[in-house]
């Protein structure tokens, strides 16, 4: 999988009177690739467009400039037929368990609907697939004929994951998947995702504004800001040896779990997240960035690549070495 | 062995499926009933329609008299034993017209009110989840049936086409539709942006299949409560139209037909008008209170 | 902690929902305080009854289906629970204030922010337009609002959401509450504008000197600013300590779990430790210990009987057989 110069633009049209057309650059110009089998999270506050990017991958939104190809063939140009197997091959979890149920369809329905659209096998084969699936991903057989809303958050986006799954994908977009659930329930889905990646060499895009939870699941982060990519690298290196300064502060904010760490020397950024319907001039991130100079007000960085890491950034952070 | 563990595994999951089945189906009807039943006005109303219903359908056999014998001698007979609420003009047994003027109203309230969810539910899915200048096109022109008086143009519609039953539910089909596309076209604007539309064209279900089994099941509870608060608005359009000369002509017995005829007579046998106006009033009060029990006691249930 | 040195003191509060499918315990005797000047966390699940503790304080559980069926609160001397309706109308929002979970539903869209900032204001200290209007811009500037005097004239949907929180902020404090209720404050914030928040939460407690309940599911957030902690499970009390010794020896099997349940930001995680099972549904909870379903060492007791808080070490409860005696 791979995207090019990808751009999303909004055309938000004021209502009434006074009509006055604000161009929201929701994705602004992004390349990037999700290699075969690896679980490629993006990471970023919201309004940074890491959903938006997701539902371009998978042809829920139609670019506004560029492609993304999906095995060498882009996925704007395909006919009937390709768009179809593509639709088997790559598919998608949401955040919310609640809004991404039918809550007047039964649970066997749901998890069969992707079988029954693609005429794949008949219908007790179809029935007897969506028993595995339950299985698989922990729900009882017996509640098959239970509507969602009679379940917990947790046990739908198994729900979720097990429709996601009834096509055999190859790609699996992750749109903040277990940020809507408790704690205790969180760390069951991730252990979940982590197991049926393993079991079907299935390839993720992990979208998240959690970086803890990313740093369990993910093999590479791509930061996003303000529908930028500020930063990409292995999981590893980059939370240990951030390159950008915005991926520095974004990890310095996130509250620990142990009051030990209570007085550690964080910075905490001020201001709010610029608009992405007027960003600031230069690079994005300048308005709210310390060690930013007089060049990153007027220069957009590019995205350099250093090793197998990219940045976007006048002033990279030290890498210790 | 292996393999027959699991086959008898099955076998115990099937009973099991079953049971919940039963269970899932029955704990959505008992959560809506128990609802239902906590709103005395609403039981109160179901009650009325129902008895209402077993009326018009058996009417043939409870009618004390025959409806249309004309007997001039019994003119204006005044409530009695053998005629419990009198006779009208012609000596007509007005218990009986009143049994089978439910049938019309039955009718009326059910037809046309139908024929105008279908059409309106139609139109209103189509205008929202396609948009664009269908959208504009449907919108615009139930904005314009919307803005006439509906009782005039149904009045309109019956002039043109001559007063008889089938024209009365053309007339009120024409009125009626614009209304329910107004509900289903905001509803179905709502539901395509939910989470599980977009899953269900992420898997690359068609336009109508999303349409048919995504956005209509959720719009029918609405449905529901557009369609009891529909047919007392049609019965009143009946019997409106009746009145003023232009819906079901004589001798049918027709409520609204009934007051119209009986309104010269009001001091001198006030029954004749009065018994069929208060039909009227307590079926449509019936119906309304059992639409606004039905829709208060789905409300909590969406919101889960 | 002496008497005098206790804010607020919750004793055996019980408060139940009564709804057509049975009574829902929402709160199940629980007991605790808060020391003055001091942050109180309480953590839990959804269900844990860690909002409808906050409620019950407010004394603003939705009549019916809840009701408050036991219990003392007491603050400042006197019993929340027998004050009468007028009298719990001044100590709300003017001795003991709340912010909650999403700004933007707390707010009228239909006024300014400076306007509903003022009303607090005129409503308790009976200040006049002028003055109101002073103080608010002044507790704008206290929250960090950028551009106070411009800003008090925009409505809510204006506001950004780390803006609006702070704005709610800024109304909770205006009257300088003794305590502070905050229900997940932060939950709808992104992590930069967070960090802010909390930090700001801080900064003016120390100033104003007043008391905090702090609700949230986020331990992090918890060992980031509690003085004390409370683990609630199924509307009681699981674990109750201060915070370094819940998060350096938690003992409860659920803290224990919830704590391995989180990744950590630092490390490389190889595998994250699962608490097996779902989050209980209050109509229907286990016999003895509602979390014995859930739990690694369950033993016999455990299913039968309920434990109560045992004290393990000086001000460090927990209510589990393991500990008993």
């Amino acid at each position: 999988m791979e995207c090019e110069n990808l751009k999303k633009y909004f055309v938000a049209t004021g209502k009434g009177m006074k009509s006055k057309k604000d161009v929201v650059r929701a994705v602004d110009d992004i390349s990037l690739e999700i290699y075969k089998n690896e679980t490629l999270a993006l990471v970023g506050e919201s309004g940074c467009g890491k959903s938006t990017l997701g539902r371009l991958i998978i042809k829920l939104l139609d670019p506004t400039e560029g492609e993304v190809y999906y095995k060498e063939s882009n996925i704007a140009t395909l006919n009937k037929e390709g768009i179809n197997k593509f639709r088997k091959q790559v598919q998608i979890i949401f955040q919310d368990p609640y809004a991404s149920l039918n809550p007047r369809m039964k649970v066997v329905d749901l998890i069969r609907e992707p079988l029954r659209t693609h005429n794949i096998a008949k219908k007790k084969e179809q029935i007897e697939k969506v028993a595995d699936l339950m299985n698989l991903v922990g729900i009882r057989t017996e509640y098959m004929t239970r509507y969602p809303h009679q379940f917990s958050g947790g046990q739908r986006q198994r729900i979720g994951i097990a429709r996601a799954l009834a096509l055999n994908p190859e790609l699996l977009i992750c749109d903040e998947p277990v940020s809507a659930l408790d704690v205790s329930i969180q760390s069951q889905i991730l252990n979940l995702l982590k197991k049926l990646q393993e079991k079907f060499n299935l390839t993720y895009l992990f979208i998240s504004h959690d970086l803890a939870v990313v740093r369990y699941i993910s093999d590479r982060v791509c930061v996003m800001f303000l529908g930028k990519i500020v930063e990409v690298g292995s999981c590893k290196d980059l939370f240990e040896h951030p390159l950008h300064p915005y991926t520095k502060f974004l990890m310095s904010a996130v509250p620990l779990p142990d009051p030990k760490f209570r007085d550690r020397d964080r910075v905490i950024l001020e201001g709010d997240i610029p608009s992405p319907i007027n960003p600031p001039p230069g690079c994005r991130f300048h308005t709210r960035c310390p060690y930013a100079r007089g060049i990153c007000q007027q220069e957009e960085p590019q995205l350099v690549e250093l090793g197998d890491r990219k940045y976007a950034c006048h002033f990279p952070l030290e890498r210790v070495i | 062995m292996a393999l027959k563990f699991k086959l008898q595994k099955k076998d115990s999951g099937m009973k099991k499926k079953k049971q919940a089945l039963k269970k899932a189906q029955e704990s959505f009807l008992q959560d809506l009933f128990r609802a239902f039943r906590k709103n005395k006005l609403a039981v109160l109303g179901g009650v009325i329609v129902i008895l209402f219903l077993i009326m018009a359908i058996f009417a043939p056999f409870i009618v004390p008299h025959d409806p249309y014998a004309v007997e001039i001698d019994l003119q204006f007979y005044e409530p009695s034993s053998k005629y419990l609420i009198g006779t009208d003009m012609f000596g007509r047994d007005i218990l009986s017209r009143i049994i089978y003027g439910s049938r019309i109203s039955l009718i009326i309230g059910l037809i046309p009110t139908l024929i105008s969810m279908i059409v309106g539910t139609v139109l209103g899915m189509i205008a929202g989840y396609y948009g664009g200048k269908i959208d504009y096109f449907i919108m615009r022109l139930a904005d314009i049936v919307l803005a006439f008086p509906s009782l005039l143009l149904s009045m309109v519609v019956m002039y043109t086409l001559g007063a008889s039953l089938l024209n009365i539910f053309i007339a009120l089909s024409v009125v009626g539709w614009a209304r329910t596309a107004r509900v289903v076209r905001s509803q179905t604007l709502s539901l395509k942006e939910k989470e599980f539309v977009e899953g269900a064209r992420a898997i690359g279900v068609s336009k109508q299949v999303i349409l048919l089994r995504h956005i209509f099941p959720n719009c029918v509870p609405s449905l529901l409560v557009l369609f009891t608060l529909g047919i007392p608005e049609a019965i009143m359009s009946e019997a409106s139209l009746s009145f003023l000369g232009v819906g079901a002509q004589p001798p049918t017995p027709s409520w609204g037909l009934m007051v119209y005829r009986g309104k010269e007579f009001i001091f001198s046998a006030p029954w004749v008008a009065i018994t069929p106006g208060i039909a009227i009033l307590i079926i449509v009060l019936a119906f309304n209170f059992l639409g606004d029990g039905l829709r208060d006691a789905m409300d909590p249930y969406m919101k889960q | 902690m002496s008497d005098n040195d206790v804010m607020l003191s919750v004793e055996g509060l019980k408060t139940y929902f009564f709804t057509d499918k049975g009574i829902v315990p929402a709160v199940d005797d629980i007991s605790f305080a808060v020391g003055a000047g001091k942050v109180l966390g309480i953590v839990g699940e959804s269900g844990c009854g860690k909002s409808m503790t906050a409620l019950s304080i407010l004394r603003l559980i939705p009549t019916p289906p809840g009701r408050i069926v036991a219990g003392n609160i007491l603050f400042a001397g006197k019993n929340l629970l027998d004050l009468s309706v007028k009298q719990m109308h001044s100590i709300r929002g003017n001795e003991i204030s709340m912010i909650f979970q999403e700004p933007m539903t707390s707010l009228n869209p239909v006024y300014t922010v400076g306007k509903q900032v003022m009303e607090v204001l005129r409503l308790h200290q009976n200040l006049h337009k002028e003055a109101a209007r002073a103080k608010a811009i002044e507790m704008f500037n206290l929250v960090g609002i950028p551009e106070a005097e411009k800003r008090i004239d925009t409505y809510p949907h204006q506001l950004s959401g780390g803006l609006r929180q702070r704005v709610m902020i800024a109304m909770a404090l205006s009257c300088r509450p003794k305590l502070l209720i905050a229900d997940e404050p932060t939950t709808a914030l992104d992590v930069t504008v967070q960090a802010q928040i909390l930090r700001l939460m801080k900064n003016l407690q120390d100033e104003i000197d007043s008391s905090i309940i702090l609700i949230t599911h986020d331990l992090g957030v918890i060992a980031e600013m509690c003085d004390d902690v409370l683990v609630m499970y199924t509307g009681r009390i699981m674990e109750q300590a201060d915070v370094y010794s819940l998060f350096e020896n938690p003992l409860h099997p659920y803290t224990k779990g919830l704590l391995q349940s989180i990744p950590n930001l630092h490390k490389d995680n190889e595998s994250l430790y699962n608490i097996k099972g779902l989050v209980p549904n209050l109509l229907n909870l286990a016999d003895g210990c509602k979390f014995h379903p859930r739990c690694e060492f369950v033993q016999d007791i455990c299913i039968e009987k309920e434990p109560e808080l045992f004290e393990v070490t000086k001000g460090h409860f927990v209510r589990c057989w393991k500990y008993m005696g």
